[in-house]
């Protein structure tokens, strides 16, 4: 694997413990990922962070407009201590576009591609990371497109920020308007609790599980955590 | 028809790889200049460049019907006009005709070298005598046209002298502030005006005939009897006779009767050089003039001999690549070259105004791609340069008049004016169009425009052709699919199925409080 690396920082003293990049069945993935995105993002190349022991892709990736015109955009993806389990981290690091929550960035330029409930991130598939980068690179197109079009618009759709997203979510899984959403409010934030056999609160004249009961219950799973209807977990430290 | 990157690319370094080595030097002794100089064989210049102008044949090119001997007139008038006026320069004046730009003409006076003072009163006294070879030969011989006054501009100084390379189709261009100046100072009210360069190099008595008109440091020529100007001009061993210029404009009018006259519209794109005084075209066309800003600036500023021919390689790369766009790319005409500025002329599909316009803007839009993308990729040291653009609708003369040896092609109508007035007040980058153009560009091309109150047309800033493509691409809806190429030069993201292309559902992007 280590050949397959270029080296940034000192060399660490190793403290014994072994990263996903490590381990047998990361190292092979890794060849796997090189594999898929040698061909069609050939400008990223693979870095080790010493210091950090963080694996990275680094480079640019260019943005060809249909008449040929080329926009090199600089990128770093970071894949943290749970990859593939959980997705790699895109930046822009060339200061290309502001970074600012309006155009779906961090302060730091980090990409806000999607709600983490919403992640289009498949660990189990072979090409997950070429697909991740063609999420970035339609991410980047998009901030284009938005730099382009007079009237200012984000391309493929948006979410709101912060919790306004996540109701946004909400509301189109429950299939409804926003007063749906309030009428399941109790029942997202587990304050609740609803017979089978009653009234569905979405005032469709049906029985709850006959409507919106399995819909819910797939959808509260679905959020885990990330659920906004969650009283704030209180710190253990007083 | 449309632009394309590579395209665009690989034309430019093949036509930087053949040019060949440029030379400049300083014109020591006299020589012919249409046959001295070529796109590499330069000469640095010292004379007088005069701009004259007679702007109301435009109007009547655009307001007389059709099917009326007035159009007839109008282009036995221009034609006979310029030449006289070309005989005036070469043969009276022993100047250099370089061109007329529609109805403007654009001479030099570089013989005797370097004598800045001859220069000058040769100058001056050009546009007088062609101020009153209009009031007292040519507006009685066209009386039922109307009754036209000449504008004039005058500058003496250096510049360097080149040519365009096409066999068929060269012209002499002139770069450098004086030749530029020159036409910059003709002012709208028929009035001759020199630059203090010019007024400073005339003798006393010609001094004398002069007023300064304001802060700008420009003079104008006050008002000159008859009998002045006869006196002024044998003095100076002119020979100019008014009533022998009246001759020939007679003789010209019988060798150019109106019943021989003829004009029509076009089908297809024009021939221009199969056009004259008897096969003359009256098309609905837009104009489009592109102009490299601060390019005189960026010439003047060149001092070493490197310098130079650094600017005139730059110059012949976004010249050459501006004609291919017009006239390649876009189905359109090349007309002119204008020292650092190219003149098109669009006018197919006959007489359909929203194609016209449309095929024109995207001409522009393909200038600025170039000038942006391509030309400043394989010649960075043109990053200063920009263009300016400007764009107008109308019906315009197109014909190939003038005499035997020295026949232009000219562009007749309000539409040219105004499409080079555009050009000029727009800044590099930017592209104006006429209330018409804008109105009749669909929508995907028109919402790139504003109107700017300063300049008085619509603007672009810096359109080039990926801006307008991904702006097609914003109304990509949430949920739809986006189509994914990659190839050695990069990853083309679109909003519509291609071929070979990866499908995805672009995540709707998201952002933390």
């Amino acid at each position: 694997m280590r050949e397959l690396l270029y080296l940034v920082g000192p060399t660490p003293k190793t403290d014994g413990r072994t990263r996903w990049f490590e381990r047998d069945e990361g190292d092979e993935r890794l060849k796997r990922d090189r594999a898929s995105i040698r061909h069609d993002y050939p400008d990223l190349k693979y870095g080790l962070n010493h210091r950090l022991k963080t694996v990275f892709l680094d480079g640019t990736i260019t943005l060809r407009a249909e008449c040929g015109i080329p926009t090199q955009i600089k990128t770093r993806v970071i894949f943290g201590d749970f990859y593939p389990q959980y997705e790699p981290i895109a930046y822009e690091t060339g200061n290309m576009f502001p970074h600012i929550a309006n155009r779906h960035f961090f302060p730091d330029g980090r990409c806000c591609l999607w709600l983490p409930v919403e992640t289009q991130w498949k660990p189990r598939e072979a090409t997950a990371l070429h697909g991740f980068l063609d999420q970035i690179s339609t991410f980047f197109e998009r901030q284009l497109i938005y730099d382009a079009s007079p009237d200012k618009r984000w391309a493929w759709g948006q979410r709101g920020h912060g919790i306004e997203g996540y109701i946004e979510f909400i509301q189109e899984e429950l299939g409804g308007d926003a007063s749906l959403v309030d009428n399941f409010a109790g029942l997202l934030s587990g304050r609740e609790e609803i017979a089978q056999n009653s009234d569905c609160p979405c005032d469709s004249g049906k029985k709850y599980k006959y409507c919106h009961a399995k819909s819910l219950a797939r959808l509260i799973e679905h959020l885990g955590g990330e659920n906004p209807f969650l009283p704030p977990v209180e710190s253990s430290l007083s | 028809m449309s632009w394309n990157y590579d395209d665009s690319l690989q034309r430019i370094g093949k036509h930087l790889d053949s040019m060949g080595e440029i030379e400049i030097e300083k014109l020591v002794r006299e020589a012919d200049l249409e046959t001295l100089l070529t796109e590499t064989c330069c000469r640095e210049i010292h004379g007088a460049h005069v701009y004259a102008d007679i702007s109301t044949f435009a109007r009547i090119a655009t307001e007389s019907v059709a099917d009326n001997n007035e159009y007839k007139r109008l282009i036995q008038g221009v034609h006979i006009y310029q030449r006289e006026v070309s005989r005036i320069v070469e043969t009276i004046f022993g100047g250099l005709r370089i061109h007329f730009q529609g109805s403007k003409l654009h001479a030099l006076f570089y013989r005797p070298i370097d004598d800045t003072q001859m220069l000058a009163t040769k100058a001056f006294l050009l546009l007088l005598v062609l101020k009153d070879f209009v009031n007292s030969v040519f507006n009685p011989s066209y009386s039922l046209l109307g009754n036209f006054s000449i504008a004039g501009g005058a500058d003496v100084g250096d510049a360097i002298g080149t040519r365009n390379g096409r066999r068929n189709d060269r012209e002499l261009l002139f770069l450098g502030a004086c030749a530029n100046y020159a036409a910059k100072i003709i002012s709208s009210s028929g009035r001759l005006r020199i630059s203090k360069a010019t007024y400073d190099a005339l003798p006393d008595d010609l001094r004398d005939l002069c007023e300064e008109i304001d802060d700008d440091e420009i003079y104008q020529a006050g008002s000159v009897s008859q009998r002045k100007l006869d006196e002024m001009l044998e003095k100076y061993e002119i020979e100019w006779d008014r009533e022998k210029s009246q001759e020939r404009v007679d003789d010209d009018k019988r060798a150019h009767p109106l019943k021989d006259i003829d004009y029509s519209s076009a089908n297809e794109l024009i021939d221009l050089d199969a056009l004259s005084i008897w096969n003359n075209k009256r098309v609905l066309a837009v104009s489009i003039f592109g102009d490299i800003t601060g390019f005189t600036a960026y010439i003047d500023r060149a001092e070493s001999d490197d310098e130079k021919r650094e600017a005139l390689r730059v110059l012949h790369a976004i010249r050459k690549e501006m004609a291919t766009v017009v006239a390649v790319d876009f189905n359109g005409l090349r007309v002119q070259f204008q020292g650092d500025r190219v003149q098109g002329l669009y006018h197919v599909p006959k007489d359909e105004e929203a194609s016209i316009a449309t095929e024109a803007v995207e001409a522009a839009i393909g200038l600025q791609s170039s000038m942006e993308k391509t030309i400043k990729e394989k010649l960075p040291e043109a990053e200063e340069l920009q263009l300016a653009v400007g764009v107008d609708i109308d019906t315009t003369l197109v014909s190939k008049l003038g005499t035997r040896a020295h026949r232009d092609r000219i562009c007749l109508g309000s539409a040219v004016e105004n499409a080079a007035k555009s050009e000029e007040k727009c800044s590099g980058g930017q592209i104006g169009v006429s209330k018409r153009v804008y109105e009749a560009l669909p929508g995907r091309l028109s919402k790139h425009f504003s109107y700017d109150s300063t300049i008085g047309c619509y603007v672009a800033k810096n359109l080039t052709a990926d801006k307008v493509e991904r702006a097609e691409k914003a109304a990509a809806a949430a949920g739809a699919p986006a189509f994914i190429t990659s190839n050695k030069s990069g990853v083309t993201v679109t909003e519509r199925e291609r071929e070979g292309a990866r499908t995805i559902i672009p995540g709707r992007s998201y952002a933390e409080d």
